[in-house]
Order: structure tokens, then C-alpha cells, then sequence
């Protein structure tokens, strides 16, 4: 039996920490799959479980201006997140049947809703192996999983509802490696209209 | 050397685990490292990251994970002990696991504490092994 829980705006940390709890509690069938929503009331860096912090991030830059910054236990780079992006958090035991064993399957099958939904709200979106949706081109969307020790699988990405392109570019100097990405990149994408067809607690 | 299928390398002389892990005997300790089918499955391995000398390791539960393509996961020891050795060299140059998976690629030496009870569960023969291959094939491989 899956869940969905709608939790709306949350501590930017614990965007990264409760899905790791529920896939604990998944691992001891504590709970069952889950689908989670959520995204953060203000802005955080994500790094990646196997990225190095002092030398992937300027940790100061992140404290001066009062920006968290976590380590995910998913893999991937450093990532700016804020509340203009709705995350979306998959976390699946190992005997659920829709589970492709191969990794890259698994990716293509789950994205492909993220894929449908795009479309769906008129953004021409493309799925990109391994992991990207791009539109024009142009990657709009990544995501990241991982398997626990106990079989569970993690996969969580981001839907862009509306997109601080100048606040994303300033934060992103602070990563130092990242896919650098100018405001170029993200002109001309219509993410304005996505906004406006999901409702949020802080939407009116 | 055992080539299953015509496509994976499985040596002789070596166990292998369920967790696609195999076992090399040494004078007392074992050598450990992920076998050539799950490099294969994994594909272009970007980061090891391994469970420092003098750590304590269960059969079954981690000694470390592995990245590739956003894809973190565990790299299940196939046996309990004490890790003496780690592969330094795996923190600069990852895709040895791609590369050399039985030599340069090894994960870590332990001391094992419950060696000849364990190693009734890993596989060594060939017959055992291909059956074991057949079974994963499709799981870790799309056709």
C-alpha cells in the first residue's frame, strides 16, 4: 500500500532529512511506500553524499548570507533549492513489483510521470538519460537515488514552479564545481505558467 | 579464468557473494572487491567511498558505497571482521573498479572473525555461479 504526503512548506534541512527517516523506517517496515511533496520555505544548498563540502562549497559565503547547507545520502553534485521548486520524493521497498532492479530503468520509468506532468501543464518537456528532463534542449529538472542497506530505494528530484534565475546564479558562485548556468539558460522555458496551476498553502 | 556466459569474468580460486562481492584467501586474511558483473551492471564508476582501517564489518551490511550516475549504493562485505586495509587509491581513481576489478580494483584486506562459517555461504563453483548469473542477468541488466 503506498502514501502520499503533501507537506507543503518545511524546514529547508528537513526537505533532505525526512526522506531519509521514512526510508529508515521503510527499511524496518515501519511504513510503507512513499510518495512525498514538499519544498522549502527559504533557500539551501544540497550536496551530494559523496561530495567533499569544504571543497565543493564556500561554506562562509553560505553562512554570511544565512544559507543551510546539507549533505543528501543521494548521489550528484551540489544543487541550489529554494521555494520555487516543488521536490518530489520517492522511496520504494524492495519487493514493491513496479521497482526496475536496473538502476538506469529505474530512472526512466519513474521520470517519465515527471515527464507526463510537464506535458500535461503545457511545457514541452523530454526525458534525457540517464537522469534529466530537459526542455528546448536545456535541462529544467535532475534527480538523484540511492539503495539503502536494506534495499530500499530513494529517488527525489525537483518540479521548477517559478525560478529566481538571478538569486540561483548568485548562490551557484558560491559552488565551486557546478554545471555553471547563466540566466541565459533558463530564459525563454515558460515556468510562469506552472506556478499558477499548483496551489500552495502560501498561494492564497 | 571463468568467463560466464562469454561475458563475465569470474576467476577461479575466489568466492563470490550474493552481493556480487568476491573473496581472496591470503595466508589468514582475505582480500575483497566487486566482481566483474556488477561493473558491468553499475557502469562508470565516480566515487568509492570505504570504511577506514580497524573498522568492524558484518556479513551482509556495508563497508562502503559506490556512485555512479547519481546512483549511490552499499557495497555489502561478504564476510564479519576487521577492515586492515582500505584501497587509498580508489578515493583518487574510482573506475579502477571498472578497470581492474580483480587486481589494482580490490575494496579491502580483512582480518575475519567467522571465516570458514561464512565462506560456506559465498560460491566458488562454476555450475553454482552460472546459475547465479543467469538469475541476476535480467535483473541488473535491460534487455
Amino acid at each position: 500500500m503506498w502514501r502520499w504526503l503533501d507537506l507543503d512548506a518545511i524546514d529547508p534541512i528537513e526537505t533532505q532529512t525526512i526522506y531519509d527517516a521514512v526510508a529508515v523506517a521503510r527499511g524496518r517496515n515501519i511504513v510503507g511506500d512513499t510518495l512525498i511533496f514538499c519544498y522549502p520555505q527559504s533557500p539551501l544548498v544540497s550536496l551530494g553524499y559523496h561530495q567533499q563540502i569544504e571543497k565543493e562549497l564556500d561554506v562562509q559565503f553560505c553562512r554570511d548570507n544565512g544559507i543551510p547547507f546539507v549533505r543528501r545520502i543521494l548521489g550528484g553534485g551540489a544543487v541550489y533549492l529554494d521555494r520555487g521548486q516543488l521536490f518530489y520524493q520517492l522511496i520504494l521497498g524492495p519487493e514493491n513489483p513496479m521497482l526496475p532492479k536496473n538502476v538506469a530503468e529505474a530512472f526512466r520509468f519513474f521520470l517519465q510521470a515527471l515527464v507526463w506532468a510537464y506535458q500535461s501543464l503545457g511545457i514541452d518537456a523530454q526525458y534525457r538519460p540517464l537522469n534529466d528532463i530537459q526542455v528546448q534542449g536545456r535541462k529544467i529538472s535532475g534527480s538523484g537515488a540511492a539503495t539503502t542497506t536494506e534495499g530500499v530505494f530513494v529517488l527525489t528530484g525537483n518540479i521548477i514552479l517559478s525560478f529566481g534565475y538571478e538569486k540561483m546564479v548568485k548562490v551557484q558562485g558560491a559552488i565551486r564545481k557546478v554545471q555553471r548556468q547563466s540566466v541565459q539558460d533558463f530564459q525563454g522555458i515558460p515556468f510562469d505558467g506552472v506556478e499558477g496551476t499548483w496551489k500552495r498553502s502560501d498561494s492564497g | 579464468m571463468a568467463r560466464i556466459l562469454d561475458r563475465f569474468e569470474f576467476p577461479e580460486g575466489l568466492y563470490y557473494s550474493g552481493d556480487h562481492l568476491w573473496v581472496k584467501k591470503e595466508n589468514g586474511i582475505v582480500r575483497v572487491g566487486v566482481t566483474d558483473m556488477a561493473q558491468q551492471a553499475a557502469g562508470s564508476i565516480l566515487f568509492v567511498r570505504l570504511m577506514p582501517k580497524g573498522r568492524q564489518v558484518e556479513s551482509g551490511k556495508p563497508l562502503g558505497t559506490m556512485e555512479t550516475g547519481k546512483w549511490v549504493g552499499p557495497l555489502k562485505s561478504p564476510l564479519s571482521g576487521s577492515i586492515i586495509e582500505s584501497n587509498e587509491a580508489l578515493k583518487t581513481q574510482p573506475k579502477l573498479l571498472n578497470e581492474d576489478p580483480y587486481g589494482r580494483g580490490w575494496l579491502a584486506v580483512l582480518q575475519p572473525s567467522k571465516l570458514d562459517d561464512e565462506l560456506k555461504n559465498l560460491m566458488t563453483d562454476p555450475a553454482q555461479i552460472e546459475k547465479f548469473v543467469q538469475v541476476e542477468l535480467p535483473k541488473l541488466f535491460k534487455k
